[in-house]
């Protein structure tokens, strides 16, 4: 039975009751949706003679653990002759999708799902329709293994493509990780740490010399430290000042290891993901992965930079104080903690708003510049329509708003924080009008100078708990951070380098498609059994719509990606036992997009083999037909080129990345719609230096505009993910298909325009 | 001499009650047309797509076939009679089908992600939205969509009619 979702041992009886035993289930899945869009549980069971379609509710029964079970409550049943099944298939809607068939020659709705199971719907769909009409297809493993659920505590994975469990996740885990890092800075951190417990111990010691011990000692006749101003006032001094060196020295030694810290995690995250796969890439938008990494090293940084060192220091100053004054006096520090808990409540709800408000203001920043990027870059097309005062309306609504929000901002910071602050004095008054009347009374021992000696203490309880309560969310946010970052450091490349590489010495450069399947996404077949052969030395040429699939070809070959199913060969060799560095030397690609990277333009050809002579850039260079631009820039082969330099047209672009794979000098070079941007008379140039270099060398050239590839071999067309067609140039017309009519609507084209073919 | 206008250079196919017959079976919706030429076809089983599906979810409303290429266009789906409108509306309603949220019961922000449970029309349902900001996604000035990591969509058809418990918990994504 292939169980594209597990068949529960609740559903077998109701499945028997139907004359369905569990050893007849050829394919099962399961859905989550009646055919009137409620929930229910839909199971699809596909055997010899029928589908049957059953419909209930599931339910938990007993506690977990304990007695546990499942219960299933059929409320309707449905089966379908499968002799009259045809064309079974899925429908997709906004939010839903259905199963659905021609049954007896009628349209008919199997089932109806939510996006949450269309995967599991798809692969019982792959498989049950090839079923249906005898045939059967190949099982592939991974359609079957089912990772979407912990496997620790076997809840969902929030996010399918991210397989972590928050109930599982362990922190401690990630922070003792962390200070993996840490460990050769270990003598440093202690260092750190003795550091902020000596402030600590100066700051709680300070407020006891400048108070009671002055009023009650220095400045009582009798006592022997009577009169002795200057020695307490150099005491102070020397205790705040002590303080605030050894505090400056620990945060110098915390900065330098925290930064060389968050530096080794950021050169490890980067290290991990130049080894990632493309797949990694796709599934997250690059410029979101750039943010995210950079701001969740941020986040470490400073929660170990600031967040920490503070926390440390101020818990211990708390419990310092704390016991300093219950030792004082036991009852008058009873009434000043009396308000702690109100306070902190009333600073922890007053953070919370304070952080929406936050997020809100950050939100309006983000869409004020946003729109303003927007329309500096489009400044050509506003001015072209002549948009501004629209353009200028809207930056002045959005301006507006984050004026708002930046004044709600501050008007809560000038009212809840003095509130707040109010609150805390609340415990100054108990202390002052408690303290008071002991000490003009003399009860529990209290003296002036001891009355403001407590005043000072209790302050120093209070004032940290500002940010002690924020603690809490700059820890969660912290461990966020770490947890993203940890999850690219561990994440597993799907193209792995095989263990023991086959090397093939020098490359012949021949290339073979065996039956290659391949999709991006589970069940959309991108490519579908594609098969064929280049000869070494030879030219392919591959043709297609767009959207085709022929770069996915080019990604196949270079093991961009791996193929589901079949196998592509360089050689003979399956490409998957090739490695890594066989591959890409020998196999070079300029693809559609041409990605520059900041530098010169002689760095960027020489990209892929730094060590190239100065010779050998300028005739890989002349070969791409980009010499002829750059000995009309004034700095040559080292003009800056990319992001923030000179701007190079798309054809110049490509010609620099033709030069960049010239120069690699591939047995194999791959050429994926590497000229389309180019006018007619450098294409044709650059055709002919392709063709120069295609004397022993493999070429494959991918392209819409046939006349691209009128030198090449051999054509393949790629329609839809199928090879639809392969030969000669003239096979192919004589053929009278797909390639004829793509020849000859082009033909078309060129002859309304006057020319002919010659 | 007189420039032509744009609207004279193209002209849309439209559906109308004299070129047009609509029948429905079982969930299913297909299309008797005749094109401009007097050319009469078939298509058993027509897709619906509005173009405008958040301003105006029945005017410009394409009707593709099997292949989702475009046979015409509804300009406005009242324009096409009771009984026709009836079945294109039923077909579009289950098309556009999302789950309308009444109350939100439950929205909490954890590692990026947030867990939220809603009641919708159709019970009660709980999922996962990645990246909130940019999955919630409100419409002109009172209607709002979030998506969830499986692609599912629900809506929120009136936010001033939601009650104050819940407007609370989504605030910060307005």
């Amino acid at each position: 039975m292939l169980e594209v979702s597990k068949m529960g041992s609740e559903v077998v009886p109701a499945l028997s009751e139907h004359g369905i035993a569990c050893e007849d289930v050829a394919v099962f899945a399961a859905l989550d949706m009646d055919l009137d869009r409620s929930r229910a549980d839909t199971y699809l069971v596909l055997t010899e003679k029928e589908l049957a379609v059953l419909t209930g509710q599931t339910s938990s029964v007993g506690k977990p653990g304990k007695k546990f079970r499942k219960e299933f409550r059929e409320t309707g049943f449905r089966s379908y002759d499968a002799a009259k099944i045809k064309e079974l298939s899925i429908e997709e809607y906004v939010s839903t999708a259905r199963v659905v068939c021609e049954y007896d020659g009628e349209d008919t709705v199997l089932a109806a799902m939510t996006k949450t199971v269309l995967r599991d719907a798809r692969i019982f769909v792959k498989y049950a329709a090839p079923k249906l009409e005898g045939k059967e297809e190949e099982v592939n493993e991974d359609d079957f293994r089912d990772d979407r659920f912990c496997p620790r505590c076997g809840r969902r994975y929030p996010d399918p493509d991210r397989k972590i469990c928050p109930h599982c996740m362990e922190k401690s885990k990630l922070y003792r990780r962390l200070f993996t890092f840490a460990k050769d800075y270990r003598r440093h951190m202690a260092l750190v740490l003795l550091g902020i417990a000596l402030t600590a111990a100066m700051g709680v010691a300070a407020p006891y010399f400048s108070t009671e011990f002055f009023y009650d000692r220095v400045l009582s006749q009798g006592d022997p430290w009577y009169g002795r101003i200057v020695t307490a006032a150099l005491l102070v001094l020397l205790l705040k000042v002590g303080g605030m060196i050894v505090g400056a020295v620990s945060g110098v030694i915390s900065a330098r290891v925290t930064a060389k810290v968050t530096y080794q995690l950021k050169k490890t995250i980067f290290s991990a993901i130049e080894r990632l796969s493309m797949s990694f890439f796709s599934a997250r938008q690059t410029g979101g992965l750039m943010n995210q990494i950079n701001n969740d090293s941020n986040e470490i940084y400073w929660f170990f930079m600031d967040g920490a060192p503070y926390f440390i220091k101020n818990v211990v100053q708390i419990a310092a104080a704390l016991v300093i004054m219950f030792i004082m006096n036991v009852p008058l520090a009873l009434c000043a903690i009396v308000v702690v808990p109100l306070f902190a409540l009333t600073i922890r709800a007053l953070f919370r708003r304070m952080n929406s408000l936050h997020a809100r203001t950050y939100r309006s920043s983000r869409a004020l510049n946003s729109s303003l990027s927007d329309a500096l870059t489009g400044f050509r097309v506003v001015k072209a329509f002549s948009r501004e005062k629209e353009e200028t309306e809207r930056f002045d609504r959005q301006s507006k708003r984050l004026a708002r929000d930046s004044r709600s901002v501050t008007f809560f910071n000038n009212t809840a924080f003095p509130i707040a602050t109010v609150i805390m004095y609340l415990s100054n008054i108990i202390v002052w009008g408690v303290g008071g009347w002991m000490a003009v009374t003399g009860a529990f021992g209290m003296t002036y100078g001891r009355l403001l000696a407590f005043l000072a203490y209790s302050n120093l309880m209070n004032e940290p708990m500002f940010m002690i309560v924020d603690m809490a969310y700059w820890f969660s946010g912290c461990t966020n951070g770490m947890q993203r970052l940890f999850e690219i450091a561990d994440a597993e490349p799907d193209v792995r380098e095989s263990a023991e590489p086959t090397s093939l010495g020098s490359m012949k450069g021949s290339v073979r498609f065996d039956n290659v399947v391949f999709s991006y996404e589970k069940g959309k077949k991108v490519i579908d059994g594609v098969s064929f052969e280049v000869g070494a030395g030879r030219s392919l040429g591959i043709v297609g719509k767009s959207g085709a699939g022929k770069s996915t070809l080019a990604n196949l070959l270079m093991r961009l990606y791996d193929v589901d199913e079949g196998t592509v060969y360089i050689d003979g060799v399956d490409v998957k036992d090739l490695s890594f560095d066989e591959l890409r030397r020998d196999v070079g690609i300029v693809s559609q997009e041409t990605y520059l990277f900041v530098g010169s333009i002689s760095d960027n050809i020489r990209y892929a083999c730094p060590g190239a002579t100065d010779e050998d850039v300028v005739k890989a260079a002349k070969l791409a037909g980009a010499h002829d631009f750059i000995v009309k820039l004034p700095d040559g082969y080292d003009t800056m080129i990319g992001f923030g330099y000179k701007e190079l047209s798309g054809g110049e672009r490509q010609r620099v990345s033709i030069a960049r794979a010239i120069l690699l000098d591939p047995r194999i070079l791959i050429l994926d719609e590497a000229t389309a941007a180019m006018d007619t008379a450098t294409e044709r140039k650059i055709g002919e230096a392709v063709n120069e270099l295609s004397r022993g060398r493999t070429v494959i050239m991918i392209a819409h505009r046939l006349s691209t590839l009128r030198d090449v071999d051999s054509l393949v067309v790629i329609d839809d993910g199928k090879l639809v067609e392969s030969g000669t140039h003239e096979e192919l017309i004589r053929a009278k298909g797909k390639y004829f009519d793509l020849y000859k609507l082009q033909l078309e084209a060129l002859r309304n325009i006057g020319i002919t073919e010659e | 001499m007189e420039s032509t206008k744009l609207k004279d250079v193209i002209t849309i196919q439209y559906v109308t009650p004299d070129n047009a017959v609509f029948t429905e079976k079982e969930g299913f919706l297909s299309l008797k047309f005749k094109t401009s030429d007097g050319e009469e076809k078939e298509y058993p089983r027509v897709k619906l797509q509005r173009n405008f599906p958040n301003e105006t979810p029945e005017q410009f409303v394409s009707v593709l076939d099997k292949e989702d290429e475009e046979i015409a266009m509804i300009r406005d789906v009242s324009e096409l009679g009771d009984a026709a409108a009836g079945m294109i509306r039923r077909e579009l309603a289950r098309r556009y089908f999302v789950f309308t949220i009444k109350k939100i019961l439950y929205v909490n922000q954890k590692f990026g992600y947030s867990q939220w449970r809603v009641m919708t029309d159709e019970g009660e349902r709980e999922f996962t939205v990645r990246d909130t900001y940019r999955n919630f996604r409100k419409i002109g000035t009172d209607r709002a969509t979030v998506s969830d990591v499986d692609g599912n969509r629900y809506e929120i058809s009136s936010l001033s009619g939601l009650d104050r418990a819940s407007m609370k918990k989504i605030e910060l994504y307005i």
